[in-house]
């Protein structure tokens, strides 16, 4: 597939689009466009140590999936997300609905790939920034790929969503037991926050999960940057490597943290080696 | 020492250790620096196994995923998680299910330092969790499943044919979950094979005939007669062939069902899509369902077809009957309309098929009709329909065939049909006769108009002999013309007077005297023009204008008869050719003795004349009336005489008072040894009859002198022409006799 300017949207649609993803928008309106995707668990919010340090210089987009955060639920359609595809044809919408040119996406987790997959039907993106990556997280013992999980693996993650239904459902109940050691934080925190309505979480995981896009790896061709936290259970450190090898001309940046979230667990050292990846574009 | 000396670090130590629930602290990297005994004993690892461990790595691998990407955002982000439910991991492999609240503590400056986490059991609140969650999603499931079925029992009702189960198929297993692609094959009857009837979505893993060797999911499930569900490659990893093909497809997961009717694969779907998918037992479920409802459908499907090919064939030899004919025929017109290409039919009839019935059986007789039925259906082109239309009648209707085109089928056909007949009685001889019409239809064709054509083509084609074929072409629309020309001309003819005998005299051979004469039927046209019963008896025939025409021409020669009287020859007999049409009426004496009596014509002057075609399609009416009139005195003479195969019957069945020799046998006479004899011997058998016996036909000496010899009477042209009344006249009055030597009479 060739990728396209795409046509221009209506204002109604562009305006549609936008709210549709809960779509804000920060920094100077001819900065060079940064959007930010989050990934599989949570929403934009998750970007919060992140994506200000580039407000500066950027005109920095933040967006919730359909079916997270503040999105428009109501745009749900089972058939549309029953693949990466659909969320992919969300963010080049996006960027066509802002007329964005030369965007930097920074996107985690799953939404690596759909933003590789975007990539691939837009020129209006121009650089990808992919945290923790991975093209498929079940095993493939035909290939020896190793995705960190077996099939059994992610049956049980998808048996542990349903337990943790009632947990999820519809609104947060309040902290339980408080946070007093920070109460700006506890005041800034809405009860939309990391909230995912249940059937579509369920789906989600299972796109996320049981997809395999190690061939979409291949047709990139805008300058990419892999973070790779060194400690990562979801995305592994030797998947990361996968991703920066068979994406041509990348770049790999490990950062010293646990867990799945370096921009959460390690805000400095990867708004470092964004910045280090774009002075070098 | 009292409960109030007990030291409060005791209290608060023991109440942590064994707290009822079970205490973890971590660092901010995760790591587990400090858990109670609670944690411990419900997990039954020790102490070094957990403390430096990352708290993640003690769940189960599902539940670590959801810490990940949920757990650990919330405490990063917002310093604190509510109750989460998440499975530690035992020492013993099992899955613990516990609850989990979390929070960081911050030090002195406000800095976070270290996690704090509270666990509670949840094995007996996450059982009714799970159930209550297991309860509403399988009522969520069900309800989704019960649209389906219920949708798919409603799609497949309305389904009237195959095409349209299959279209229902497809739809139902769409609904019960989002798919890449479908394909559904069905069983056909005729080819006894699985033909892909309908694909939606990329046309992949879809063969166009499904066989059990193929590299498909669907083609295991036809194989195997169950369903195959292929989750993951590892499914699929025993068939490289069917593993590279998903793969090369960029497919990931595929489920194929096949659906049994009778035992018997009718049909198969096969559901594929690019990523990998779970498969819940209530979809699993969902589509055992629809398999039955499929089933159910297709059955009816192939029931519904068994009726409607049975309400529109001949079950005898399988072509298709005039309600198909009458359909295809109305569908071909229009297409024909619509396309402005050429619609042709033919309609052919075996001949004499009611002989084979006759001499071997009906059974033969069906025998035959199945054996050029299929010899019609080999000869003619896929796109031509054979019908049996009743009978022994048979049409083809070829649509896009021009004159030039329907002309070779139809010729072929007569040849085909031709050909001998092996049957089981014996071998049979038959042919056919067929007609062909082209059309060209226009708003304004009358729908029978073509068939109409066709049975006009076969009309003449069996009046004009039979075993072969005849185009509606301008060649015939003129013959038509010309016979409705005829027809006309005769009516008027008969209504103007101008129908009239004109006579051969008839004579004694050994004395040369005229003895009588046969009136012999002229038509005066308009124009001057005379014409010969050749070209005006069948025409007369055929539009039913016998009866009047004998009629005329008897009245007539019987005036003119009674004329000669005023001449002297009053000893003169007429004789008039009757036809069958007239004989068969049990009118017929009652009328001859009527014209006798007005014109006064003595009966015993009056010879009828009948071919022994005539006296084969007798009945007893005719042998009444011809017994009436022999007691009247009028004379029968057979003519014609031996020309048929039964002409000594009717010698014995009718009252006969002469036979008349058929010029065929006269022609012969000196020279051919056998016609010489059976004149010999007619004319011997009229003599021991008591009959008499007049020679047709003498046109040379050598004949008049052997008949002479013979003692017989004659006519010919060596003797003289028909001609008018007022000639005969004129031949009476100057020379009524000839010269038995031989030659014409000369006057004077």
């Amino acid at each position: 597939m060739t990728p396209t300017q795409g046509a221009q949207l209506v204002p109604d649609e562009a305006a549609r689009v936008l709210a549709r993803h809960n779509v804000h928008v920060h920094g100077p309106v001819t900065a060079r466009p940064m959007v930010f995707a989050h990934g599989f668990g949570c929403d934009q919010s998750m970007w919060r140590f992140v994506a200000p340090a580039f407000e500066a210089d950027h005109r920095v987009v933040l967006l919730d999936h359909v079916g997270a955060g503040g999105s428009d639920l109501s745009a749900y359609d089972e058939a549309r997300y029953d693949s990466l595809d659909g969320y992919a044809d969300d963010l080049v919408e996006l960027c066509t609905a802002l007329d964005l040119q030369d965007a930097v996406v920074v996107a985690h987790s799953v939404s690596s790939m759909i933003a590789v997959i975007a990539a691939a039907r837009t020129t209006r993106i121009g650089a990808l920034v992919l945290v923790g990556p991975s093209p498929r997280y079940v095993d493939d013992p035909s290939t020896g790929y190793t995705g960190g999980f077996s099939r059994a693996d992610i049956d049980g993650l998808l048996e542990t969503m349903s337990g943790n239904y009632l947990g999820w459902a519809g609104t947060m109940g309040p902290l339980v037991m408080g946070n007093p050691d920070r109460p700006q934080l506890a005041r800034e925190l809405t009860e939309s926050f990391c909230r995912t309505e249940p059937t579509i979480a369920r789906q989600f995981a299972e796109v996320t999960f049981l997809s395999d896009n190690r061939d979409d790896l291949a047709a990139v061709r805008v300058p990419t940057l892999v973070v790779q936290a060194t400690r990562d259970a979801i995305a592994p450190v030797e998947v990361g490597r996968y991703v920066h090898e068979h994406v041509v001309g990348s770049r790999l940046a490990m950062v010293e943290t646990t867990g799945h979230c370096p921009h959460l667990s390690a805000p400095e050292q990867t708004v470092a080696a964004v910045r280090g990846f774009l002075a070098e574009l | 020492m009292t409960a109030r000396d007990v030291p409060v670090e005791e209290d608060l130590d023991d109440l942590y250790e064994h707290a009822p629930c079970a205490y973890v602290s971590t660092d901010l990297a995760g790591r587990v620096v400090r858990v109670n005994a609670t944690f411990l004993a419900w997990t039954g690892l020790d102490r070094a196994q957990v403390v430096g461990e990352p708290l993640v790595d003690l769940l189960t691998p599902g539940s670590r995923a959801w810490a990940d990407t949920h757990l650990l955002p919330l405490v990063q982000v917002g310093g604190a998680a509510p109750a989460m439910a998440l499975d530690l991991r035992r020492a013993d492999g099992e899955a613990l299910p516990v609850l989990v609240s979390t929070r960081v503590v911050t030090d002195g400056e406000g800095e976070p330092v270290l996690v704090r986490s509270s666990m509670f059991d949840a094995s007996e609140r996450r059982s009714y969790e799970r159930d209550l969650v297991r309860a509403r999603s399988a009522a969520e499931a069900s309800g989704r499943q019960l649209r389906v079925l219920n949708a798919a029992v409603s799609a497949f009702a309305a389904a009237e044919d195959h095409d349209a189960v299959a279209a229902a198929l497809v739809a139902a297993v769409r609904a019960v979950a989002p798919v890449t692609a479908v394909a559904v094959w069905l069983h056909d009857e005729g080819t006894g094979r699985l033909h892909l009837r309908r694909v939606e979505g990329p046309h992949v893993l879809a063969p166009a005939v499904l066989t059990p060797d193929d590299d498909v999911p669907a083609a295991l499930a036809l194989a195997t007669a169950s369903p195959v569900v292929l989750l993951a490659p590892e499914d699929v990893a025993d068939r490289p062939a069917m593993a590279a093909a998903l793969r090369h497809a960029r497919l990931a997961s595929a489920v194929a069902h096949p659906v049994l009717v009778d035992g018997r694969v009718a049909g198969v779907y096969q559901a594929v899509h690019r990523r990998m998918r779970s498969f819940p037992e209530q979809q699993a479920e969902t589509h055992r369902g629809l398999v039955d409802q499929a089933a159910i459908a297709l059955h009816r499907a192939e029931l519904r077809e068994r009726l409607r090919h049975a309400a529109l064939h001949d079950p005898l030899t399988g072509a298709g009957n005039r309600a198909l004919f009458d359909e295809r025929l109305a569908s071909g017109l229009d297409d024909a309309r619509r396309t402005g290409r050429p619609l042709a039919l033919l309609v052919l009839d075996l001949d004499e098929f009611k002989a084979v019935n006759d001499r071997l059986g009906h059974h033969a007789g069906d025998e035959l009709l199945v054996l050029v039925a299929g010899r019609l259906r080999a000869h003619v082109r896929p796109q031509d329909v054979v019908v049996r239309l009743g009978g022994d009648e048979f049409a083809v209707l070829c649509p896009d065939a021009d004159e030039d085109l329907a002309s070779r089928l139809a010729q072929g056909l007569v040849d085909l049909v031709g050909a001998p007949a092996i049957l089981t009685g014996g071998t049979v001889q038959t042919s056919c006769t067929v007609g062909a019409a082209v059309c060209r239809p226009d708003a304004t064709t009358a729908p029978d108009a073509l068939q109409h054509a066709a049975d006009v083509a076969l009309y003449r084609a069996k009046a004009t002999g039979r075993n072969r074929h005849r185009l509606h072409d301008a060649a015939l629309q003129a013959e038509l013309a010309a016979r409705e020309h005829r027809e006309r001309q005769l009516r008027r003819a008969l209504a103007t007077g101008a129908v009239v005998p004109w006579f051969q005299p008839v004579y004694d051979l050994a004395t040369g005297r005229m003895v009588g004469t046969e009136a012999l039927c002229r038509l005066h046209d308009d124009d001057g023009t005379v014409l010969l019963p050749g070209q005006f008896l069948d025409v007369a025939a055929e539009r039913g204008l016998m009866v009047p025409l004998g009629q005329q021409m008897l009245q007539r020669a019987c005036e003119e008869a009674v004329g000669w009287d005023a001449l002297g020859f009053g000893h003169l007999t007429v004789a008039v050719n009757v036809a069958a049409e007239q004989t068969t009426r049990p009118v017929f004496a009652e009328r001859v003795l009527r014209v006798l009596a007005t014109t006064g014509l003595a009966p015993a002057r009056l010879h009828l004349e009948l071919t022994e075609s005539a006296l084969l399609e007798a009945s007893g009416t005719t042998l009444d009336n011809l017994r009436a009139l022999r007691e009247a005195g009028v004379g029968i003479a057979l003519d014609d005489f031996g020309t048929q195969y039964a002409s000594l019957r009717y010698v014995q069945q009718f009252p006969v008072t002469a036979l008349k020799i058929d010029r065929s046998f006269v022609a012969g006479i000196p020279d051919n040894v056998t016609e010489t004899a059976i004149v010999r011997a007619v004319v011997t058998l009229s003599r021991e009859l008591g009959v008499g016996c007049v020679a047709e036909g003498i046109e040379t000496a050598g004949q008049q002198d052997v008949l002479r010899d013979l003692g017989v009477l004659g006519q010919g042209f060596r003797l003289a022409r028909p001609q008018p009344a007022a000639a005969l006249r004129e031949l009476l009055r100057t020379a009524p006799d000839v010269d038995p030597a031989g030659g014409p009479a000369v006057s004077g």
